[in-house]
């Protein structure tokens, strides 16, 4: 359930099963170990409950994490077309010409691995 | 022992110290439902199926694992403990393989019956499962862990019934397998094959190697003359599979349905019952004369042999040399039964009907062969014969009128074999006929009562022809080994030792119809062993001829063909030898 939430896949419902699943498995189980390991997702539904809500309802991930979740984008009005972000990127999902044309990605290509955001020295790198 | 006095659903009841909330319950009537919990073998409280409500507890408690203390109060039905109940089950469905329609165990099955009782209308929790181990590289069982529940009950029934333990869990956590050592075959450890883990299994983990499709081959093929013989254990047991109760003798519908499902004969291994008395009592009786190896053991109970040759091979010269009743079946099928009928050995199919699931690794077995010939070509328990039975459309049994075993050459049997399927019964029957011989008139008292009972060891004294013999008679092989220690380490007193492999002898067998732990703890289930062992005594009581040796066609067939018991025909044909096994084949051992 957290996996298809963390992928955009989850569904309000989820978090009242979840909550459920994990307070019968504090009940129920045999030793410590099972009776305390659903502690930390009771305690994030608890005080991070908005984020669960925005992986659910905007398919967006606050903290910046679950890969699924995010979008890369290049802003033109920082962006140098100095091509470093193109020439690091291992899907070749950037195109513009060095020097003269500002860079974009690709969404349906990109892999989200994040190297461009690390590369880029101007900033021009978003992830939402 | 102090009383406890405790509440259970707001109804009063006693308990003694030391109970468990479960055994309390039980006591006062109360059910509780479970999965893991086998009375007297395992309570581990792996399962959580039997979760209670305790006032005072922080969490839901196992009825099978908490005792009870005074003033306690519990409460077996709240809407807390069904529905932590119902989530426990509703988890171990998410790592089942949910096959009911093709499992074994389809209609039979603890976790199916949960299901349905708990009202599991979806499978809440479908993701990632175990990943899996089919193995049926041995004769006898099958090992499917896909539908493995992880209960232990296996493995506390190899454990503390038959004190070997080759099966343990392995790996932790989610990857968790039970299984024999290296997730390996049970080929490749020191399995007696006794299948009592299969009985054991509330599921379809562990169930017998079908064979039941080599037989059907068999029966259809014209060229081929296919001969049933039933032991004398399935007749107290195949009703069960029917829906009849506990203990019914179905003898006569037993005999009517193999006849419609097309066996050419339909005959009784008491025949060979009846012949092994008679090789294995002339046995004993040269040993004792003529200062042969004592004690000696009886070889009736492939498991034990099995576990003989692997636990204690020093004592295999004990051991009776007679092969196992029927084994000698078969080869007297395939021998005087074909010369008399002038049939191709060859063209004869030997189906054995059995309790037992160690028996179908003993027809397999090469010093049982009688010259190119397997004996026995196919060994189907009680269970496979219900499924046999049914798939013919034969679903009521008890519907059928009785009819009687075939009659020509091999068809007499004497109460004597019959009791061959409780444990006692072979060393009763033996008294009987080496006590007739000596003495050379009929029996005064043809009882043995001091060989029956459930008891694990039973001891008596018995007077033949004014020389006093000591005898011993056990089954399961914890109960049988404090008795092999002692012959190992010479202070037996013992001059005859039965040994049955599965605890109550073959009415209990691997191969039989399951009761399910629900019903062996329940007020009748408990005593289900006693009424298969008293459906055996009563076909018993009520034969005319109750002596081996009085058995005209055994008779007949050592006048015309065996000569005499222990003549060198009848070594050759209804004896056989024993060799030690290795105890472990692990892979990269082997040169």
């Amino acid at each position: 359930m957290l996996t298809k939430i963390t992928d955009g896949e989850g569904t309000m419902e989820m978090l009242d099963e979840m909550e459920e699943l994990c307070n019968e498995i504090k009940d129920t189980a045999l030793c410590g170990l099972g009776q305390t390991a659903p502690n930390p997702i009771l305690s994030t539904l608890r005080y991070f409950r908005d984020e669960y809500e925005a992986h659910i309802l905007e398919k967006r991930c606050p903290a910046h994490v679950c890969k699924n979740l995010l979008t890369y984008s290049i802003n033109p009005t920082k962006c140098r077309a100095c091509s470093i972000c193109a020439r690091n990127c291992p899907a070749e999902a950037i195109t513009g010409k060095p020097g003269k044309e500002v860079y974009k990605i690709d969404s349906t290509k990109c892999i989200k691995c994040g190297l461009c955001l690390s590369n880029c020295r101007f900033g021009a790198v978003e992830r939402h | 022992m102090a009383e406890v006095h405790i509440k259970i659903n707001n109804q009063f009841v006693t308990a003694e110290e030391g109970d468990t909330i479960l055994e309390a319950a039980n006591k006062s009537g109360i059910q509780i439902p479970t999965l893991c919990y086998l009375k007297n073998v395992i309570r581990s409280g792996a399962c959580r199926v039997c979760l209670v409500e305790v006032k005072g507890a922080r969490a839901l408690l196992s009825a099978c694992t908490t005792p009870v203390s005074e003033g306690m109060e519990v409460w077996t039905n709240s809407e807390r403990a069904i529905r932590g109940r119902k989530t426990t089950v509703e988890l171990i469905m998410s790592n089942h393989n949910k096959n009911c329609l093709s499992c074994k165990r389809n209609t039979n099955c603890e976790l199916q019956r949960l299901c349905a009782e708990l009202g599991i209308r979806q499978n809440r929790f479908e993701g990632e499962h175990t990943p899996p181990t089919f193995e049926d590289a041995s004769w006898g069982i099958v090992r499917d862990t896909s539908k493995c529940v992880l209960c232990e009950r296996c493995i506390g029934t190899c454990q503390n019934v038959q004190g070997i333990g080759i099966l343990g869990l392995q790996n932790r956590g989610f990857k968790t397998i039970c299984g024999p050592i290296y997730n390996g075959s049970f080929n490749d450890v020191n399995c007696m094959q006794c299948g009592q883990c299969v009985i054991a299994c509330p599921v379809g983990a562990l169930t017998e190697k079908e064979e039941i499709h080599e037989v059907i081959e068999a029966i259809n093929d014209p060229d081929k003359v296919v001969i049933c013989q039933t032991a004398p254990a399935v007749r107290a047991s195949l009703g069960e599979e029917f829906g009849m109760p506990i203990g019914s003798l179905v003898t006569g519908k037993m005999v009517a349905a193999l006849k419609r499902c097309g066996f050419d004969r339909v005959y009784d291994t008491n025949f060979g019952a009846d012949l092994t008395i008679m090789e294995e009592g002339t046995e004993l009786l040269k040993r004792v004369t003529e200062g042969g190896t004592l004690p000696m053991f009886t070889s009736c109970s492939p498991g034990w042999v099995r576990y003989i040759e692997y636990e204690y091979p020093e004592l295999l010269p004990h051991l009776s040399s007679a092969k196992s009743p029927h084994m000698m079946f078969g080869a007297i099928c395939k021998t005087y039964w074909a010369e008399k009928h002038h049939v191709d050995p060859s063209k004869i199919f030997v189906v054995s009907i059995m309790p037992c699931i160690a028996k179908k690794s003993e027809a397999r077995k090469p010093e049982l062969h009688t010259g190119e010939y397997q004996d026995v070509d196919a060994v189907l328990t009680t269970r496979e014969a219900g499924r046999l039975i049914k798939m013919y459309g034969m679903d009521d049994l008890d519907a059928l009128e009785d009819e009687a075993f075939d009659q020509d050459l091999l068809g007499e049997y004497t109460g004597a074999g019959v009791i061959f399927g409780a444990t006692g019964g072979v060393m009763e029957a033996a008294l009987r006929t080496v006590k007739q011989k000596l003495d050379g008139k009929p029996l005064e008292r043809v009882d043995f009562m001091e060989c029956r009972g459930m008891a694990g060891v039973k001891e008596a004294q018995i007077d033949l022809n004014g020389t006093k013999i000591w005898i011993a008679i056990t089954s399961s092989m914890t109960c049988a080994k404090p008795l092999l220690e002692d012959v190992r380490a010479g202070i037996s007193k013992y001059t005859f030792i039965e040994v049955m492999g599965c605890p109550g002898g073959c009415i209990n067998g691997g191969g039989q119809s399951i009761v399910s732990a629900r019903k062996k703890h329940g007020r009748i289930g408990y005593t289900y062993k006693d009424r298969r062992m008293k459906a055996l005594y009563d076909e018993d009581r009520f034969k005319q001829k109750r002596v081996s040796m009085d058995n005209s066609q055994i008779q007949q067939l050592y006048d015309e063909f065996l000569g005499e018991p222990g003549s060198e025909i009848a070594e050759k044909l209804l004896h056989t030898t024993y060799s030690p096994k290795q105890k472990f084949h692990l892979v990269g051992m082997e040169e």
